[in-house]
């Protein structure tokens, strides 16, 4: 995974619109690219590109909505801001349900927009900074051979050398060199150090989900 | 004087209080006219309705008794008739207007005849004030304007988030531009040219609002009723472009089919779009059950006949479920709805309006069992 400079994106169906957010985004130092509809978008969508999303709801073709649950489909996992011509509620509660990041109405005050687009931005940067250490202790694991990582497993349980080797049915001499081994290749100095490790990674998997 | 003579004129007078009694009694006002207009008879009921005592009238012209155009015109009237011999309103009857002595206008019907003696030629008028049966007609017509208007407004407000998004967008559009050009303008980098395209972007979107409000503005006026001729393929597009975000919305496909050239009618602008707009609203939710891609929306416009006469016709067919079995017919009654949220007004409104306007409208199944509703407008209105 690669760090790019995030990207704005926004679809709406209106040239007037997207022009106008184009002018605001680009003269906040934000880089943007805009689509006229949802299917275009989705085509150039990718998941490893980060930014955020501008969708207006309402579309013809594919739906706000509709489009948001392909995008996750997908693996694109943009923090998405809903905007919406007018406050419809049951339409804003099923877009947050959805795991919408915002919703914000039209018009809006320019630098309440772009503090929220801040945020999706951020948001997304620290999930995809979450991901990448994610990955990175799981190459970091994956280096263990099968018999640390059964050992390692029953280290972050807080099994004991003596209660590892019996469950285990070796000598607790050669738990003792597995687990130097472990610590070492996943450069960790303490037990505690290693379930903070494990947990990191796992949540990596989930977020990525 | 011999008694046969005396009593001829004993029996003469007689049969002319007689006759007199007989004209007074009558309901309606009776005058009679010689051939030049000159008033001979005037009897009570044409006293009380203008306002005259007989004496004041009889021996003057007739015109007294008239508005104008009639007044310039009548004595042509006479000529026209006694050199043509070609009757306008002789043994016809047609509404006028009458003027009373304190300078009122009022409409009657007015039913003339040619009473030819051996020695000259009289006429005999037959007058009816016909006010009250105006007003309540008018009273009719004010009260379905009302109820059109009331309808209109209800539906526009239903309509709201689509019509909220016509003018939300151009007012982002000018937002973002405006906070832009800011922007730039406090960096201190401010590109002239992208300036100059946000600028315009500006102007036109501000435009683009106030197009909108203008728009809308004109389904919203509660206009007088006023039948004029125009163009109902304006019409139709007008509210088109009214009912375009729930068309959109809906992803139903429009197929318009406007006649060029079709000829005007005379019709009260506001109330036609009213018929079309609930027509075509009616059709949009008769194909919510019906899968998107299927959504079909035909509207069309032709010449058409109506009563041997020239009209024009409007029609809707939409690609829902048709009228479940129920009679089209029933449709138009008040209070009757298919719509579980519905009051049963719009398609009884739609008829009293197209029935003002002398048409008609019908409703049936296509050959698809969708819905097809049409009417027709007399493309000259009869008066």
């Amino acid at each position: 995974m690669t760090q790019q400079t995030p990207v704005v994106f926004v679809v709406d169906d209106d040239e007037a619109v997207r022009s106008g957010l184009r002018m605001l985004l680009a003269s906040a130092g934000l880089d943007s690219r805009c689509y006229g509809n949802a299917l275009e978008f989705l085509e150039a969508a990718t998941p490893e590109q980060g930014g955020c999303l501008l969708l207006d709801v309402r579309m013809p073709g594919l739906s706000g909505l509709d489009l948001h649950e392909r995008l996750i489909a997908k693996g694109v996992t943009l923090p998405v801001i809903i905007l919406t011509g007018h406050g419809d509620v049951p339409m804003a509660v099923r877009a947050m349900k959805r795991g919408a990041f915002d919703f914000i109405q039209k018009p809006f005050n320019d630098q309440f927009l772009l503090d929220r687009i801040n945020a999706a931005l951020q948001r997304d940067s620290e999930c995809r900074g979450q991901q990448r250490e994610a990955a990175a202790l799981r190459d970091r694991l994956a280096r263990l051979t099968t018999r640390e990582h059964e050992v390692m497993r029953h280290l972050v349980r807080g099994e004991a050398n003596k209660v590892i080797a019996a469950e285990l049915g070796i000598s607790e001499r050669t738990i003792e060199l597995h687990r130097a081994r472990c610590m070492e290749k996943l450069d960790c100095r303490s037990v505690a150090q290693l379930v903070h490790l494990v947990l990191r990674a796992e949540s990596g998997t989930d977020a990525g989900q | 004087m011999s008694p046969p003579v005396a009593q001829n004129t004993a029996a003469l007078a007689e049969a002319l209080e007689r006759h007199r009694a007989i004209l007074d009694t009558a309901v309606d006002g009776i005058i009679t006219i010689d051939d030049r207009g000159i008033i001979e008879s005037f009897n009570h009921a044409a006293e009380r309705m203008f306002g005259y005592a007989a004496d004041e009238v009889i021996g003057h012209n007739i015109r007294l008794l008239m508005p104008q155009p009639y007044r310039r015109d009548h004595d042509q009237y006479i000529e026209n008739y006694l050199s043509t011999g070609q009757a306008r309103i002789i043994g016809i009857g047609r509404e006028v207007e009458g003027l009373r002595k304190d300078g009122t206008v009022f409409p009657m019907d007015l039913a003339v005849g040619a009473v030819h003696l051996p020695e000259r030629l009289l006429f005999t008028g037959i007058t009816r004030d016909i006010s009250d049966r105006k007003a309540v007609e008018a009273e009719g017509r004010r009260r379905l304007n009302d109820l059109a208007h009331t309808s209109r407004l209800t539906a526009l407000g239903e309509m709201a988030t689509g019509l909220a998004h016509e003018v939300n967008q151009p007012l982002t559009a000018i937002i973002s531009h405006a906070s832009a050009c800011l922007r730039m303008l406090g960096s201190g980098h401010a590109d002239e040219a992208l300036m100059r395209e946000s600028l315009q972007q500006i102007a036109r979107q501000g435009e683009r609002a106030g197009e909108v409000i203008k728009r809308l503005r004109g389904f919203v006026r509660k206009g007088e009723m006023a039948f004029r001729e125009d163009d109902l393929n304006t019409v139709v597009r007008d509210v088109l472009w009214l009912v375009g975000h729930e068309i959109k919305a809906a992803q139903i496909e429009v197929d318009l089919q406007l006649e060029d050239n079709l000829p005007a009618a005379q019709m009260d602008r506001v109330q036609i779009e009213q018929v079309v707009f609930n027509l075509v609203r009616n059709a949009i939710e008769a194909m919510a059950q019906t899968p998107a891609a299927q959504r079909r929306l035909t509207l069309y416009t032709s010449s058409a006949q109506w009563r041997e006469a020239p009209a024009i016709r409007f029609c809707v067919q939409d690609s829902g479920p048709g009228f479940g079995g129920l009679d089209p017919a029933r449709l138009f009654d008040a209070y009757f709805t298919t719509k579980p949220d519905g009051l049963g007004q719009g398609l009884s409104i739609c008829r009293s309006i197209i029935e003002t306007h002398d048409g008609h409208i019908a409703a049936e199944v296509s050959d698809s069992g969708s819905a097809r509703l049409q009417f027709v407008l007399p493309q000259v209105q009869l008066t």
